[in-house]
């Protein structure tokens, strides 16, 4: 039998500089010209996150201006056959001189443009009852001059026939002419921002159906042009929604009465509105809807109108995103935001995978659908585990939520005494160590958001899948290469955040996701963490916008 | 032998620098005793720590101290007085250190190495020699250096490059197409499918005779018949596989050569009668031309006269001019091979441009490697690959996709006069068309054996459906049972090359080692074509190579508008820097508020008053709402290349529903016939587009009917940034759009071919608002950097037309055609050659200059034989002996 000679590949890496007047250079180990000769090339990759940072020092001048070093330069580091490592935009330059002098370029990945633009502002659908106000006062005074006075801010309520938030508007008294009864609610999308629709429904209103719910699209704080829908209050109870021709930023509902003198002492004339929203004019897909309209959209059409809209630099294909699940109930960003802030709100309810690869391209799927998969042994690799704790064991999970009407309602698993009980918030996992031993290992997580029951049960059951991989993770360094699962030998860079990695000869021998790599050019190195970041629960907690309720120890 | 000399900057290196002779017989200097330290310790023991395995992983040979110490002296011979020599190692050390530079040493026997030099240092001698005696004897030059030593610069090989010039040559479509049996009457010859019994492929000719008498040629039919030239050597074979007995007299090749009437013969040169029967025989004849021929005939001759019975198989024909050699049989269907035209009805050549040549040396030589373009047309792409050659098929680089197997209704077939696998009725589910196991070839007929890291390529042919088209490549070795997934790319509208990824092909311990690649494809619907497939190994030396955009020549330009120096004001009556008098041409639906132009900005815009007076304007109103400035309404253009940056001001407005359209026109004929190239934001605007992404688009629109031509959803939002449009028309109606300097599509419409309604025109900008929001205004509109060009040329080249580009250890660089080397960048490595060391390997160098720009669409035009020069330095790490 001969001995078959096992041919390595190659470990060799270059950078390439495309800076943004369109300009092409290389940085490489074998450049006859010195200033191009690079050391202490180390580069990086997180999951979620995509290609992170990369630092390497050349042997240039500081007194020089180099034309490969204008900011925002894509830097890609490439290895053997021109196989892309990673693509960073540079950000600094340090230069140092003395002996020896040199200037050492500094890049993170391209999602960090997420965070370039600061004011990015978008409504997607908005149920949170509190953002219905009082008319403005330019509303107000007007009402006054068309002796139709406003009477009354709309209040918010748990109306616990229907067990649903509600916004209850409201006229008392009896009115004299000219005068007649009213109450406006205003909803204001902030600046910048404009409606596409209207919808909600109601019920245990007034008997006396000669009163009016109208809703208008309303272009400023005087209403001086409005697009306004006729009376929707024909019965007591019933459903009402209006896609708007216009787009204007304010939003209007009108309870009223037509006819004057009218009313009795004393008397209250209310209409409880609920399953009340507001639709931008995204024109995204809903990915949920009722009679009424949209109820919520996926994380992932988001992303792609916000990436559409305010993130030129990176790219996306409807193959690079994969359709998320969760029907999103409130997504709205009145105020001045980034578009990485959107992400991270909207991914916290399923802690999907993303990040910006290759050809700065946007991918977000569910997580663990993608990446490869690789085999270690444990002493080459030099593996690290944090090992099991008690403190990270649940098999249940209560969450605090407020809802949309303001109020703070809890959900938890069966036997919680919660507002709500679910079994999704229930891990029935007979390997978790307290089901073996049989005891509730429960907690109570408070959100950080506004929500919904169902926002709240998705968020609780996440937790409580993540969590069970904290007890796993640690740290490794694959040394010049790395095998793969069909026995292939790949250089060490060839690992990514979002690959899985198998340590053949250890204990546990299950598949461990890689969420974080550090590559080393100098030394052929790639140090990983596994199953969770090192900072773990705490990383957890915040990519799911949560924390602890307070334990009262 | 006489004595060693050391040179400081020779000149062979660069003849701008002063040469320095360090050893010149006594006059100024002279290398001092202990004499030189070349520097081989540290190296020595690098390579040892090597061996033994202490040095982890990977390894770069560190760099080279040289030592040498000197003595300086004046001298009345040469007349530089001790300080004058002094000061010029002084300044020569200095230049050293400051810009590098290099070392000659001229061997006892006349041979010449030279090292790089990185920096150097100077240390000139104390005491009083110099100052009282005006020598010095103790300075010693440290030079560092690149490690290896380098030769003067050789041709290492030549070219590889064959042609088959036969038609049909393996019977591979199933007919005898070209080929005839001069005795019809007595014989029947028949195309089989006869599978493994096949030399090449899975068909051959075949013929039984039984009990006839005579002469009986197998040969060319007269209309089939291959140019000749008198004196040209030649070289015919044929396979034969005769079952016993056999003819009795045995049979031969032959070529027959006519005159131009292909009937007058004018002699014959004849091969070596064979009688070995019961298998395959390689029949064959080498000669000369003769002279009056005008066409030779290539025949296999049977001669019988026993009347005996027997069978014969006919294969893998090949004749070959210019050559007096007769090489392995091939065929366009040969890896390493392609059809010049049509699958199995054309000749067929080498594919790419290759040399196999032997590098001298101990440590990888430095490569200067001259490719000269035989094309027709420019090349904007080229990949290259280095290796120790490889002589299987199997483990080639370049091959036929035709050679190769189809899967899952693939087909083996030609497109105009391009051979290709094609797969039609494409699903949305990925299928497996193409095997990379080799179609026919007895004995060859099997999975590919690479060894080590190689990136595959494939040429491919996108041809129509909707939505994306996505291709990936799944790889296993050996016996493995899984494939491992390749990563997935999507296809862009035309032809193009696509890069499959890397596979890496460990060995196996036993059994024969080999690997199979698959070609999946997932698609709503089309049709793919594969025409050719690279496996490029990545080892030894493989880079990409991409030319990008450049601006036309001024002397080319048709018109321009610089914007400022004139007065502001409406475009309309303007006139343009360059090429005439901007004229507005609108439809129904536009406003009358006009482009204006700025003093002294450099631009020109449109306000953010909306065109529209209604809402809901659909597809079908885009081409009543354009807002159409053309500059020289008169002029007339067929070749144009249009070009204008355009955005929408500010970026920051609401983004829906306010659409804006902002482009170029070209071809403009009146307001009912022309072209244009926008970008337009969301969806609203024609209703066909579903995704509320912005879009690139061109439309056209003829006798008053629009027509999308072609769309694309782009993520930023036209409100997000400035676009550069070029949009390139040619006389024969072929269209080129460009965004931001990056192809987008290459499409042909007979509109604007000759003939048709679009065939010449005046350029433009194209305008539209639309607000259904009215009192929220859509953005205004910017345009610069406005021109037009009669010069199509709108793309550098890594290798021009006719042109001469180089690759080597220190880059690329190409003649531009004014013969000034302008230098490109390499992805990849900066190439040496792997020496051919005691065994002699041969290295293969391949070069693939591509028509279109890597990952952009533009097909491939029939591509000539490049002249390839493989030329360098030879380099050495351990410094060479005198001999």
């Amino acid at each position: 039998m001969t001995i078959a000679i096992r041919e390595r590949p190659p470990l060799r890496t270059y950078i390439l500089a495309d800076t943004p007047s369109g300009r092409q250079y290389k940085w490489s180990k074998d450049d006859p010209n010195p200033d191009n000769n690079f050391s202490g090339l180390s580069w990086s990759d997180s999951m979620p996150g995509g290609f992170e940072a990369m630092d390497c020092t050349l042997p240039r001048k500081s007194n020089v201006s180099y034309p490969d070093m204008e900011r925002f330069t894509t830097l890609t580091v490439k290895g053997a056959g021109s196989e892309t490592l990673g693509e960073y935009r540079l950000e600094r330059a340090p230069a140092t001189s003395g002996s020896q002098v040199s200037i050492s370029p500094s890049a993170t990945g391209w999602i960090a443009h997420l965070e370039d633009d600061r004011t990015v502002s978008i409504i997607f659908i908005d149920t949170d009852l509190s953002r219905w106000t009082a008319p403005p006062s330019a509303r107000i005074l007007g009402l006054i001059g068309f002796s139709a006075p406003n009477q009354n801010a709309p209040q918010t309520a748990w109306d616990s026939v229907n067990n649903l938030p509600s916004l209850v508007m409201q006229v008392t008294g009896t009115w004299a002419s000219p005068t007649t009864p009213r109450c406006e609610t205003w909803y204001d999308a902030g600046a910048g921002n404009t409606i596409a629709m209207v919808g909600g429904s109601f019920a245990g209103g007034n008997p006396d159906l000669a009163w009016n719910l109208t809703d208008s699209l309303v272009l400023d704080t005087a209403a001086t042009v409005n697009e306004a829908s006729g009376d929707w209050y024909t019965a007591q109870r019933g459903n009402f929604g209006h896609f708007f021709t216009a787009r204007y930023r304010y939003v209007r509902l009108a309870w009223f009465y037509g006819a004057t003198p009218a009313g009795t002492d004393g008397g209250v004339y209310v209409v409880n509105i609920q399953n009340l929203r507001i639709i931008g004019s995204s024109g995204i897909p809903a990915a949920t809807a009722d009679s009424i309209g949209a109820t919520g959209y996926l994380a992932t059409e988001i992303m792609k109108y916000v990436l559409s809209t305010w993130c030129s630099s990176v790219s996306f294909t409807d193959q690079s995103i994969s359709p998320s699940s969760f029907s999103i109930p409130q997504a709205a960003y009145t105020e001045k935001t980034t578009a990485a802030a959107i992400l991270a709100d909207v991914n916290s309810y399923e802690l999907n995978d993303y990040g910006v690869w290759d050809n700065r391209e946007f991918s977000m799927y569910p997580r663990g659908t993608r990446g490869r998969a690789w085999k270690a042994r444990v002493a080459p690799s030099n593996l690290k585990e944090t090992g099991p704790q008690i403190d990270l064991v649940w098999n249940g999970i209560a969450v605090a939520y407020q809802d949309t009407d303001g109020t703070t309602r809890t959900v938890g698993p069966i036997g919680s005494g919660c507002d709500t009980e679910s079994a999704q918030l229930i891990d029935s996992d007979p390997e978790n160590p307290a089901n073996k031993l049989g005891v509730r290992k429960w907690d109570m997580l408070v959100l950080g958001r506004v929500s919904t029951l169902q926002g709240a049960i998705n968020t609780g059951a996440v937790f409580l899948q993540q969590a069970k991989l904290l007890d796993s993770s640690g740290q490794a360094t694959f040394n010049g290469w790395i095998e793969d699962s069909n026995g292939i030998l790949y250089p060490y860079h060839a690992a990514r955040s979002g690959d899985t990695v198998q340590f053949v000869d250890a204990s546990d021998n299950s598949p461990r996701r890689i969420v974080r790599t550090g590559k080393n050019d100098e030394t052929h190195s790639c140090d990983v963490d596994l199953d969770s970041p090192p900072q773990g629960l705490d990383t957890v907690l915040a990519q799911l916008n949560v924390t602890f309720a307070a334990r009262g120890l | 032998m006489s004595e060693e000399r050391i040179y400081l900057d020779p000149t062979e290196i660069d003849s701008t620098r002063l040469e320095v002779n360090l050893h010149d017989g006594g006059f100024n200097y002279a290398i001092a005793d202990p004499g030189p330290d070349w520097g081989d310790a540290d190296i020595e023991q690098y390579l040892t720590e090597l061996r033994y395995g202490q040095v982890p992983i990977d390894y770069r040979i560190p760099n080279r101290i040289v030592t040498l110490p000197l003595v300086i002296l004046g001298s009345r011979t040469t007349g530089v007085t001790f300080d004058e020599a002094r000061r010029i190692i002084q300044q020569k050390a200095a230049l050293l250190q400051r810009s590098g530079g290099a070392l000659k040493r001229v061997m006892g026997d006349g041979r010449k190495m030279y090292l790089g030099v990185i920096k150097a240092t100077l240390r000139m001698g104390g005491g009083n020699l110099p100052s009282q005696f005006g020598v010095d004897a103790d300075a010693v030059l440290t030079l560092e250096t690149l490690p290896d030593w380098y030769g003067d610069s050789q041709v290492f090989g030549t070219q590889i490059a064959y042609t088959n010039e036969l038609l049909n040559p393996s019977f591979e479509i199933g007919a005898l197409t070209g080929w005839e049996n001069s005795r019809a009457a007595s014989f029947t010859l028949a195309v089989t499918r006869v599978g493994t019994s096949a030399y090449e492929g899975v068909t051959a000719a075949t013929f039984g005779v039984s009990s006839v008498r005579g002469l009986w040629d197998f040969r060319a039919t007269a209309a089939t018949m291959v140019t000749a030239v008198a004196g040209e050597s030649v070289a015919f074979s044929g396979y034969t596989n005769v079952a016993a007995p056999g003819p009795s007299n045995g049979w031969y090749a032959m070529v027959e050569f006519f005159r131009a009437d292909r009937t007058t013969s004018v002699g014959t040169i004849t091969g070596t009668v064979t009688r070995v029967t019961g298998s395959y025989q390689r029949v064959s004849v080498v000669g000369v031309t003769p002279v009056n021929a005008a066409f030779a005939r290539c025949i296999i001759r049977f001669d019988e006269n026993a009347f005996a019975t027997w069978t014969v198989i006919i294969d893998a024909l090949q004749y070959m001019r210019s050559t007096a050699v007769l090489p392995d049989y091939f065929s366009g269907d040969t890896p390493g091979a392609k059809w010049d035209g049509v699958w199995s009805g054309s000749t067929s050549s080498t594919a790419g441009t290759r040399a196999l040549v032997s590098v001298i040396g101990d440590y990888p030589a430095r490569l200067r490697a001259l490719i000269t373009s035989r094309n027709a047309d420019d090349r904007a792409g080229m990949l290259y690959a280095i290796r120790p050659a490889e002589s299987a098929l199997t483990a080639a680089m370049d091959y036929s996709a035709v050679g190769m197997t189809p899967l899952g209704g693939a087909t083996q077939t030609n497109a105009g006069t391009v051979a290709l696998i094609q797969r039609t009725g494409l699903y949305p589910n990925w299928v497996t068309i193409l095997s990379t196991r080799l179609f026919g070839h007895t004995g060859n007929s099997r999975h590919l054996t690479h060894l080590g890291p190689h990136r595959v390529w494939a040429a491919i042919t996108r041809n129509g459906g909707a939505g994306a088209m996505r291709v990936r490549m799944d790889y296993v070795i050996g016996s493995q049972l899984a494939y491992t997934t390749g990563r997935e790319q999507t296809l862009s509208d035309g032809y193009s090359w696509v890069d499959l990824g890397m596979v890496n092909i460990d060995p196996i311990n036993i059994g024969n080692n080999q690997w199979e690649g698959r070609i999946l494809v997932n698609s709503p619907s089309g049709t793919i074509q594969i025409v050719r497939v690279l496996v490029l190994p990545v080892a030894h030396g493989y880079g990409e190579i991409n030319a990008n955009q450049i601006p036309g020549s001024p002397a080319d330009l048709a018109m321009f508008d610089t914007f400022d120096t004139d007065t502001a004001g409406s475009l309309a009556t303007r006139v343009a820097s360059l090429g005439g008098t901007w004229a507005i041409t609108t439809g129904a639906a536009v406003t009358a508020d006009p482009i204006q132009a700025t003093t002294a900005l450099g631009y020109c815009f449109r306000s953010n008053v909306p065109d529209s007076a209604t809402s809901g304007i659909t597809y079908n109103q885009l081409d009543e709402a354009e807002l159409a400035y053309i500059v020289g309404l008169s002029a007339s253009y067929v070749d144009i290349t249009m070009n204008a940056t355009t955005t929408p001001i500010p970026l920051s407005v609401p983004r829906s529903p306010n659409q804006v359209a902002h482009g170029i026109l070209a071809r403009y004929v009146d307001n009912r016939n022309w072209l244009a190239a926008i970008a337009i934001n969301s969806s609203v605007l024609i209703s066909s587009w579903t995704d509320y992404r912005s879009n690139f688009a061109i439309i056209k629109r003829v006798a008053g009917v629009l027509t999308v031509l072609y769309s694309t959803p782009f993520n930023a939002s036209a409100f997000s940034g400035y676009h550069t449009h070029r949009l390139v028309v040619y006389a024969n109606g072929v269209v080129i759009y460009y965004v931001d300097g990056v192809g987008k599509i290459q499409i042909v419409d007979s509109a604007l071919a000759t003939g048709g309604v679009l065939d010449d025109g005046s350029v433009g900008l194209y305008d539209f608002a639309f607000a259904s929001d009215r009192t929220a205004a859509p953005a205004s509109r910017i345009y610069y950097n406005i021109s037009a060009s009669t010069s199509t040329t709108i793309q550098d080249a890594v290798l021009y037309a006719g042109r001469t580009s180089e690759l080597s250890w220190q880059g690329f660089a190409r003649d531009n055609g004014s013969g000034i080397y302008a230098p490109m960048v390499i992805d990849g490595d900066n190439p040496r050659l792997p020496v051919s060391g005691a065994e002699n390997r041969l290295i293969e160098v391949y070069v693939n200059p591509m028509r279109a720009a890597l990952g952009q669409t533009l097909p491939d035009s029939v591509q000539g034989t490049n002249v390839l020069s493989v030329e360098g330095n030879p380099c050495y790490l351990f410094t060479p002996e005198p001999v």
